[in-house]
């Protein structure tokens, strides 16, 4: 297990709004260079990254399983997309399957990829690892304590 | 308003079709008056509905006429770029979930949900917060509202062979009716309802491409009006609006308020597992239509099937009009559905916004007992301002216009998402935040709008960046409701 601590947490949000500057940069500048495009997209997968660490934890602690797939899984498709569609933008190439082979790289590893990562590991994982009984119950246990708060 | 091209006649199944889906969906509206006994529930829906409902509404409040008629006119002109907006959202819905389903849902058990300032003045303890955010989401209720008006009235025209103003009256009307019984409570049902019927107009649409075109676009990409950039995964908007489709609308499904507040409408918390699935893949089937509507009718005019079309919202009815019968009435029950499902959330949000919280964060907090009939009081006026101001606002439509998606993330990312992630996230922090997504909101499309300045990107990628990195350095030099500062109600979220 890996743990999120509150500190992380910190260095998380720092991380995630440098790369939100970076973001406004590489969309302003990629006008005139492109390159400064594919490397924003690339920070488009960081963010994510930043966002998952923090959410899908639970107890302040995520899993290896849940690292890999689906935050770095996710992350990976993103970039092989990306990247396709970047370097055959444009290109006259032969159609796969009736498809230019970036729409398809779109399609597949974007699309599909993202939905085999983010949505199938939320529904095989929503017990297990996202909310288990007993942590919720540890919750409501707790919340019942107090006064409801207005 | 102007009149509409006739591209579809309307033939006794589309109106059939028409009719049945309005009594349904005024049925399941009145139906849903016994969830609608506590402002709670007719605010939000609180803790009502199962998972199924949730995930189908879900998807059916976020998929609106944009991507019926919008976004396929943005395929036409563009290629792949807007698809990227559309792709990304489905998924997202998961994504959302993972990041913050269990924490807002766990809300509704810390205090008395009925909106979602609601939940940001309790974890921030600021009725300037509240205010804030009711300001945001009342008026871009409207300006969401005020841009279906026209999509609306377009399309009832093509269905029904009426006057768009008639169109209007019809769409806002029986959507009106049934909200004033049962608020958020009947747009959650009937969106659940409206979300069956837009997957059964996208297996028409599967059909009716796939028969157009036998899943080859090879005319498209050898046509000397189109050509490879129209095929290609970047499409032929300027390459640099990739990074801002693909991300916000990615991060920015859970951003949008009809996502945000199904999360604490679910009866219980294992409901979020069913949720997240099924609204992610009901959204991702329905984005096939954006996808291939579009492409379709970029393929009928590189085939030489009609000559090229200057309106982009014609678009989707030059492709429909080469569907008939059953299939196209299909298709355009599930784009009515699009409609009808958003509106009513917006008319409901609106209402909310001002009933509950602009006026307590005045200092003038309505009576408990007198929160629904005021509410439905408020709910008819912000219907009938959106539908005037979609009517004859004439640029300012087209500058509110905007205000959607962006926007929503821009206020809702700092506040709920950061807000309930970070303990270090600070009162003072989402103020700044808010205050400036609200400025950057109005004065950039405003600039735009006269020509005065133009970002080569989309605004909200700015305004959305700057509201969260405002957020995040002042929650670093500030404390209130931060770190050990945070209520002892809301501690046990953060342990989730």
């Amino acid at each position: 297990m890996i743990s999120i601590s509150d500190r992380f947490k910190d260095f998380l949000n720092m991380a995630g709004a440098l790369l939100w500057a970076f973001l406004i940069i590489a969309s302003w500048a990629g006008g005139g260079n492109p390159r400064m495009v594919i490397y924003g997209l690339i920070a488009c997968a960081a963010v994510i990254v930043v966002y998952y660490l923090q959410g899908a934890v639970t107890n302040g602690k995520m899993s290896v399983k849940i690292l890999i797939y689906p935050v770095l899984l996710n992350a990976l498709f993103w970039v092989i997309a990306f990247s396709m569609i970047y370097y055959t933008r444009g290109q006259n190439l032969d159609l796969v399957c009736g498809m230019h082979p970036g729409f398809l790289s779109a399609m597949i590893f974007f699309w599909l990829g993202s939905f085999v990562t983010a949505t199938l590991s939320f529904y095989l994982f929503f017990r297990s690892d996202y909310l288990p009984d007993e942590t919720w119950d540890r919750f409501i246990a707790s919340v019942r304590t107090m006064e409801k708060i207005r | 308003m102007g009149t509409t091209e006739q591209l579809i006649q309307p033939s006794a199944t589309t109106i059939a079709f028409t009719v049945i889906f309005i009594i349904v969906s005024i049925g399941f509206g009145l139906y849903a008056r016994k969830y609608a006994k506590t402002a709670e529930q007719f605010f939000g829906g609180t803790k009502t509905f199962g998972g199924i409902t949730i995930g189908l509404a879900s998807a059916a409040a976020v998929m609106s006429a944009f991507g019926f008629i919008g976004g396929p006119g943005l395929v036409y002109k563009f290629g792949f770029t807007s698809i990227w907006m559309t792709i990304a959202c489905g998924p997202g819905f998961a994504f959302g979930y993972w990041i913050i389903g269990k924490r807002m849902r766990a809300m509704a058990e810390v205090t008395d949900v009925a909106t979602l300032p609601d939940i940001a003045r309790v974890r921030f303890q600021s009725q300037t917060i509240r205010g804030l955010l009711a300001a945001g989401l009342f008026l871009a209720s409207v300006a969401y509202l005020s841009s279906q008006v026209k999509g609306g009235a377009k399309l009832m025209t093509q269905m029904l062979g009426i006057s768009e103003e008639w169109s209007v009256v019809v769409i806002f009307g029986v959507t009106l009716a049934y909200m004033l019984v049962s608020g958020m409570s009947g747009s959650i049902l009937t969106d659940a309802f409206q979300g069956l019927v837009m997957l059964a107009g996208v297996v028409g649409v599967i059909f009716a491409f796939f028969a157009l075109t036998g899943g080859d676009l090879t005319p498209i990409a050898t046509s000397a009006n189109f050509g490879p950039s129209f095929v290609d995964g970047a499409g032929a908007m300027p390459l640099q609006i990739i990074i801002t489709f693909s991300l916000i609308f990615f991060l920015g499904v859970v951003a949008q308020p009809t996502m945000l507040s199904k999360m604490y409408a679910l009866k219980d918390h294992r409901d979020l597992k069913t949720a997240g699935l099924i609204g992610g893949l009901t959204y991702g089937l329905t984005s096939l239509v954006w996808i291939l509507v579009g492409y379709g009718a970029l393929y009928i005019v590189a085939s030489g099937g009609h000559e090229a079309i200057k309106d982009l919202d014609k678009a989707s009815f030059l492709f429909l009009s080469k569907t008939g019968g059953v299939l196209q009435a299909l298709v355009m029950a599930g784009l009515l559905a699009a409609i009808m499902s958003t509106a009513s959330f917006f008319i409901s949000l609106g209402a909310g916004s001002v009933t509950r919280d602009l006026a307590g964060a005045l200092g003038h907090e309505i009576p408990y007992e007198k929160q629904i009939k005021i509410g439905r009081f408020i709910q008819v006026l912000v219907t009938l301002f959106a539908v005037g101001f979609g009517y004859w606002g004439g640029r300012a439509v087209a500058i509110l216009g905007t205000l959607g998606w962006g926007f929503f993330a821009s206020v809702t990312i700092p506040t709920f998402v950061i807000g309930l992630l970070w303990k270090r996230c600070s009162t003072e922090g989402v103020i700044s935040g808010l205050s400036l997504a609200l400025l950057l909101n109005i004065l950039l499309p405003v600039l735009e709008n006269f020509k005065i300045f133009k970002l080569p990107f989309p605004y909200y990628l700015l305004t959305i960046g700057t509201a969260i990195i405002a957020t995040v350095l002042i929650s670093f030099a500030t404390k209130t409701c931060a770190g050990e500062n945070i209520p002892p109600q809301i501690k046990p979220i953060f342990d989730l």
